[in-house]
Formats: structure tokens, C-alpha cells, sequence
């Protein structure tokens, strides 16, 4: 009894975007949905809601097909934003309500109400161009759950938003849990991931390289990492000198290390103090980042790095790294060199 | 998934923001206005011809006389100005005397005066005086009425059986029975002119609401709404809506104009009455027959939903509205050729390669109306070719819900008619 995404494959021509994606979904779960530009999180999200027919594999929430489900099972927040300009906030959030089904009382009603819950009830008689781009990602957020979906499937929700907006939203986004509903987003920020995904799945290049319950994934990845932070320390590079260490984060705030097998946490601690007065010591499991790093080769805000980077272990060589392309639906996604790209070199020219 | 509780609150959202906005209410109301002015000027026109009418004096110095030569004047004059569906030539009065009436001749104020006697022998003598010349058309009516009040006054001298009235006994016409007035020449050029004004307006529909409904939806994909869109309704529901919404919102438009342009042939003859003081008692638009009425709503509503989903599915293949227009070049194209063989048709109806086209779905609008109303298509013909072009909206229904649906998301799904849709994508 959930949602079990299954084995989807999607070509545009020679660009493959799904190569056999799958995973599930717990009801009542917040599940993040990660990968870079173009490794197929849209695409997913939109044969989910049935806007897109997959090649083959099979998308089920409950037991039945998506496609045999009423529109009003899901709620979505599209990755690109846009609303009717010239439609006042109020009028057009009860339209989406109604092509959902929903009563135009009872629309009008739920919309005064989720305005006032953030804060801009002067908003319901505003044309949409009248509002910055955060108030209108409210706006959006409001349309995609008038009608109250089963399931809300939300695309990069907090990009572009500042702090107090993205509070709010992610108050409401709470509050949704709360309520019971099943939450998939997908984010590049990953202490966002961190703070809100019980479960997730890191996508690269059409496929899942690594999914399940984040505390379990944290703990199967057998990584020791030590935050340290050491008052009045301007120079950490003594860090990089320890043995049976790695430096995977070097900031301002604090160093995160990774443990080999051998490596011993106290020795750390034994050295640090000889740095100066210890402010921050703690034994802890990978970051999410540094999971995804493992798993994709590169963090997941870089898209283009890769390409330029020598060879390493975990990566592909440049040489062998997938030539990119734009693909119709406007993203960037991977290409197999091996595939002829005169196609996606045709849409790159746009 | 049934289309239409959706596809009714689309036509709903496109219908209202169009009539609501700016651009429609200011534009409706200058064309409403224009076409109110244009039906009126006719009769104001006419009036302005009144105003400068000349004015005939007349002079009655043969005391005897019986008939009324003022009168005489005035009706031959009437007689002749309906035959050739004028204003008569003269305003003709009465005189008391040729010294009276001297001053106002001189001034130009009238512009003849005739001075009516009799002579010996019982004839009457007109002496005319006139400040435009001996010759020309005004002497000819002048002569004209010189003869009527001379004809008159010998009857009425040879014979009192006729004194007074008409001239004439009893006048009847008898036609044959199956017998039918000929087409007049006038009635001919009427229903050429109809068929021009209904063909342009149908023309004029297509293009300009079609291109509504095209920049409509390439508006959606470039604000990005259509996204939200999408997941609340199927491509179906969107464009099927869009097209009733906009076709309605054309509609309305149109209806507002057709209204203002028939309240002004209505109060085209009583306000010529009231204002200007012109009489007139023929109808407005002759040859507009109901069966032409309903064919031409017919054609009107079909044409526009054939054309109006072709370019619905047009405007999903740009993602800038500056892009419409090259991508509704195929449809602008069909739509003027069919306006173009039209203009042809109107002119040479019998010619061979009218009656088959005319039953072509693209050209039918144009052509088949324009055979209802010079031509001869026969009822059968109507049926049949309007048959063929619900067929035909059908099939464009379908093949642009399939554009639309790949268009949209710009996603490669294989689209129905690829070349369509690769010639927008290298024209990009």
C-alpha cells in the first residue's frame, strides 16, 4: 500500500532520461527526491501524474495504476513556475481548485484561508504580475493543494525563495505531513533534505544509484565522520596532516573528517586541543551530501564540473564523461556519447 | 476522462478574460461605433443631397386652367425620380406672379421659374427662365414637365369624363401563371456584393480569432502556467475549451457588431425621417434570404472550429508568442487561399473548378457559401459538404489534440503529423 514506482524507461528521441527508475514511497512519508540537473527527477514526476506515458514500467499508488486514478489524487508544484498574469490571486486559485472538482465556495474559502495562514491576505484581489516571485511560489503552493491530493509531488519547492519565505513554506509543508499526506520533493539543498526527507532516492542519469530510509542508508554506507570546530583557529590545514583522515568539508563553522577503519576519533580530539579550546567535537554519520558525492561522483549542485575534472576513482574519466544536451523539456540531462546526438544537438541549437 | 466539466471552466477562464479585457471592450466599441456610422451615412448622405436640391418656381398666368400644374410637376417629377431611385430632379412651388418670383431666380435661390399661358389657338405656352443654361439634363426635365401639365390640361379640356385624377381609366397587370419576375440587374450585383461581405467576414473571423486562440496558448507555455495546467487537466479538456471559450469570446464580438450594424440599418430610414427629412422605403440588405442567414451561421461556426483547433495545436509548438505567427503560416495560407477562391468564384460561378472545390472542408466555408448565394447549390450539396467538414473538424480535433499534447511539454513524444511539427522546430 504505497506508491511503487517500477523499472521506467524514457527516451526524447536518442536522449535517454529514465533508464529503469525505480523506487517506493511510503504513505504519509516526506520522501526527497535527489539528483542533478538532468538526471530524470521531472520526468519521473511527470509520468507519476500521468502528464507524461512511459516507455515501459509501470508507476501504482495503492495497488492501481496511475492513470486509473482521479486527477485529484496528486498535488503538484511544477519546477517551472508561472501563473495567468493578468488573473487575480483568488480568481485563479479557484479555478485550478475547480479543475480539480472542487466546489467555487468552498475553493474560495480554503484559498482566504491559506493566504491568511501566510500572512498575505491582501493578496486574494492582486493580479498575479503584481506579486514578486516568492509570493507568486506561494501562490503555487496553494494551487497545487486546494484540492487536498493524496500525494504532493513538489519540484525544487525552496529554490529561490528567502529565508522567511522558505520558513513559511516549509511550516506548510509540515503541516501537510501532519495532516497525513505523502510528500515527495525533489531539491538540490541538501539540509533541506536532511531537516524534512524521511526516505530518499539519489538519481544519476535515468537510474537510482542509492534509495531506502535515510537512517538506514546513512548506517549501511559504514562512514565514520568527526565534526570538529576549534576556537580561534585560523589556520585548520594542521587537519589534512592527520593520519587515517579525509577532509570532506572545510568551513568557516567547523571541519568534517572521515574515519578509515582504523582511524581513531579521540586521537582527534587529543590533537585538536593542542590547537586551542575544542568548541565542537562530534562522532556522526555521513551527510547526505557526502552520500551523494559518494554515489554520483560529484555534489549535487555541480552539473558541469565533472566534465572538466580529472579522473578520478569514483568518477568517470572526462574523457568518457556523457557529452550534455538539452533536452525538450528544456533541462539538461546526460547523453550517451555511444548514442548518436544529432537530435539532441539539433534541440541544444534552439 | 469526460472532457467537459473542465473543458467548460476553461472556455469559462478564456471567455471571461478575453471579454473582460481592455483591448476587446475598446476595440468592440469602435467598431460597433464605425459600422453604426457607416449604416447611417447613407441617409445622411441623401440628406445633404436633399439640401442642395434645386428649387422650380411656376407661374400660372392662364387663368382657366382647371388642373393644377404645381402638382402636375411635382408628380411627374416624383414619377420619374422613383423610376431611376433618386431624389426628384425639382422642388417645384407656386408663384403669384413673375415679379415675385424674379428676385429669388436672380439670387440663385431657384434655380427655374416657369411662367405658364395660353395661347390663341388654346394651346399653352411655357416660358422658361432659368439661371444654369439652356442645355443640359435640367432642360430635358423642364421639357418634361412642360409636356405632363400640357398633356393634363388638353385632356381635361377634351373630355370631362376625366377630369381630375389620374388620366388613366384602369391599370392592371396580368402575369401568367409559373411566371417569375427576371432577376434585375441591381438584385444580381446585390447578391455579389453579399457574397464578398459574408466570405470577408468569415475570413476575417478565422484569422483573427484563430490567431486569439494560437497566441493564447503559446502564452500558457511561455508563462510556464502550463504546467500547473497540466496536471489538472488533459490536453483535451485544455484545447477543446479553449477553442469554445475564444470561439465564444469571437462570438460575442462579432455579434455585438453585427447587432450595432443592423440597429443602424434599422434606424437607418426613421432617423433619416426625423433628422434629415429624407423618405426611403427600401429594405436595407436585399437578398439576405433565412436559408442564406443560417447557411452562412453554419459555415461561420464550422470554418472557425476547423481552423480554430489547427491553431490551437500551432501555438502549443512555440514557446514565444513572438513565434506565433510563423508557426500559423500553414493555417493564414489555406484560410486566404479559400478567401482568394472565393473572390474568384464570386465572379465567374459557373466556372468548372468551383462546384468541386467547394466541397474541399478547408475551402467549403468560403466556396459553398458562395454558391448558396450567386450560385445554385442545391440543398443536396450543402448537406453533403457540410458533412465533410464536420468529418474533417473531427479528424483536426483529434490530430491537434496529439500536437498539443507533445507540443505543450515539448517532450518528443512522436507527434501525429511530424512534419508539421519538424518544420516549426528548424523554423525556431
Amino acid at each position: 500500500m504505497s506508491l511503487v514506482i517500477d523499472g521506467l524507461h524514457k527516451r526524447f528521441g536518442d536522449v535517454v532520461a529514465l533508464d529503469g527508475i525505480g523506487f517506493t514511497v511510503e504513505p504519509g512519508e516526506v520522501f526527497g527526491f535527489l539528483g542533478a540537473n538532468g538526471a530524470g527527477k521531472t520526468t519521473t514526476m511527470r509520468i507519476v501524474l500521468g502528464i507524461l506515458e512511459p516507455d515501459a514500467g509501470s508507476v501504482t499508488w495503492h495497488g492501481r495504476p496511475t492513470r486509473a486514478l482521479p486527477r485529484r489524487t496528486w498535488g503538484y508544484l511544477p519546477e517551472e513556475r508561472g501563473l495567468y498574469s493578468r488573473m487575480t490571486v483568488l480568481d485563479q486559485l479557484v479555478y485550478f481548485a475547480g479543475l480539480y472538482g472542487v466546489e467555487r465556495k468552498a475553493a474560495k474559502r480554503e484559498v482566504l484561508a491559506w493566504l491568511e495562514r501566510f500572512r498575505v491576505p491582501e493578496f486574494a484581489d492582486r493580479r498575479a504580475e503584481q506579486l514578486s516571485k516568492g509570493n507568486q511560489q506561494k501562490v503555487q503552493f496553494i494551487a497545487a493543494i486546494l484540492h487536498d491530493p493524496d500525494v504532493l509531488i513538489m519540484d525544487e519547492p525552496f529554490t529561490g525563495l528567502d529565508p522567511v519565505n522558505a520558513a513559511l513554506l516549509k511550516e506548510a509543508f509540515l503541516e501537510m505531513r501532519d495532516r497525513g499526506k505523502t510528500l515527495i520533493f525533489s531539491t538540490h539543498q541538501m539540509d533541506l533534505v536532511e531537516e524534512l526527507a524521511e526516505s530518499i532516492a539519489i538519481v544519476d542519469r535515468g537510474r537510482v544509484v542509492v534509495g531506502g530510509r535515510m537512517a538506514e542508508i546513512k548506517r549501511a554506507s559504514g562512514r565514520r565522520m568527526v565534526r570538529i570546530a576549534v576556537a580561534d583557529d585560523e589556520d585548520p590545514s594542521w587537519l589534512r596532516e592527520l593520519p587515517q583522515t579525509t577532509v570532506i568539508r572545510s568551513g568557516v563553522d567547523y571541519t568534517e573528517l572521515e574515519l578509515d577503519d582504523t582511524g581513531d576519533a579521540q586521537a582527534i580530539l587529543a590533537a585538536a586541543r593542542e590547537h586551542g579550546p575544542v568548541t565542537r567535537f562530534e562522532l556522526a554519520d555521513p551527510s547526505v551530501e557526502a552520500i551523494f558525492i559518494e554515489h554520483v561522483g560529484r555534489r549535487p549542485d555541480e552539473e558541469e564540473r565533472h566534465l572538466a575534472a580529472p579522473p578520478t576513482d569514483d568518477g568517470p574519466p572526462a574523457d568518457e564523461a556523457p557529452a550534455r544536451a538539452s533536452a525538450p523539456d528544456g533541462t539538461t540531462r546526460a547523453v550517451d556519447p555511444k548514442v548518436p546526438t544529432g537530435r539532441a544537438a539539433m534541440e541544444s541549437d534552439r | 476522462m469526460s472532457v467537459f466539466p473542465n473543458a467548460w471552466l476553461v472556455a469559462r477562464r478564456e471567455y471571461l478574460g478575453r471579454v473582460r479585457s481592455r483591448a476587446f471592450v475598446i476595440s468592440t466599441v469602435v467598431l460597433a461605433g464605425v459600422l453604426l456610422v457607416l449604416s447611417i451615412a447613407p441617409v445622411a448622405l441623401q440628406s445633404v443631397q436633399k439640401t442642395t436640391q434645386a428649387r422650380m418656381a411656376v407661374v400660372v398666368l392662364a387663368h382657366d386652367m382647371v388642373t393644377d400644374p404645381v402638382a402636375d410637376a411635382s408628380a411627374i417629377l416624383g414619377i420619374y425620380a422613383e423610376s431611376v431611385g433618386g431624389q426628384p430632379p425639382f422642388v417645384v412651388e407656386s408663384r403669384p406672379s413673375v415679379d415675385d418670383a424674379m428676385p429669388d431666380l436672380q439670387s440663385g435661390a431657384l434655380r427655374a421659374l416657369m411662367i405658364v399661358d395660353r395661347a390663341t389657338d388654346g394651346r399653352l405656352t411655357f416660358d422658361v427662365r432659368t439661371n444654369a443654361g439652356k442645355a443640359g439634363t435640367q432642360a430635358v426635365y423642364l421639357r418634361l414637365v412642360a409636356t405632363w401639365i400640357a398633356t393634363r390640361d388638353a385632356l381635361q379640356r377634351a373630355s370631362d369624363s376625366v377630369s381630375g385624377g389620374d388620366v388613366i381609366g384602369s391599370f392592371e397587370i396580368n402575369a401568367l401563371p409559373g411566371s417569375a419576375p427576371p432577376t434585375s440587374d441591381v438584385q444580381a450585383v446585390g447578391n455579389l456584393i453579399l457574397a464578398t461581405v459574408l466570405v470577408i467576414l468569415i475570413f476575417i473571423t478565422i484569422m483573427a480569432y484563430g490567431m486569439w486562440i494560437a497566441t493564447s496558448v503559446a502564452e500558457e507555455k511561455s508563462s510556464r502556467v502550463m504546467e500547473l495546467m497540466l496536471s489538472a487537466a488533459t490536453p483535451r479538456q485544455m484545447l477543446t475549451g479553449k477553442v469554445i471559450g475564444v470561439g465564444a469570446a469571437g462570438l460575442t464580438q462579432y455579434g455585438l457588431l453585427l447587432g450595432a450594424g443592423l440597429i443602424g440599418l434599422t434606424i437607418q430610414q426613421p432617423v433619416g425621417r426625423l433628422l434629415f427629412h429624407v423618405p426611403g422605403d427600401s429594405p436595407p440588405i436585399s437578398g439576405l434570404t433565412p436559408e442564406i442567414l443560417v447557411g452562412f451561421g453554419v459555415f461561420f461556426v464550422l470554418g472557425f472550429a476547423l481552423y480554430a483547433f489547427l491553431y490551437a495545436a500551432a501555438g502549443s509548438l512555440v514557446s514565444r508568442q513572438e513565434d506565433v505567427q510563423q508557426v500559423a503560416m500553414p493555417m493564414i495560407g489555406l484560410s486566404m487561399s479559400g478567401y482568394i477562391l472565393a473572390s474568384l468564384a464570386v465572379s465567374s460561378i459557373d466556372a468548372a473548378w468551383v462546384a468541386p472545390l467547394s466541397f474541399v472542408p478547408f475551402f467549403s466555408p468560403f466556396l459553398m457559401l458562395v454558391r448558396m448565394t450567386v450560385g445554385s447549390a442545391t440543398p443536396a450539396e450543402v448537406l453533403v459538404s457540410i458533412a465533410i467538414l464536420v468529418a474533417t473538424i473531427v479528424l483536426a480535433m483529434r490530430v491537434a489534440a496529439r500536437v498539443y499534447t507533445t507540443g505543450v511539454l515539448m517532450y518528443g513524444q512522436r507527434p501525429g503529423v511530424r512534419e508539421f511539427i519538424a518544420a516549426a522546430r528548424t523554423n525556431r
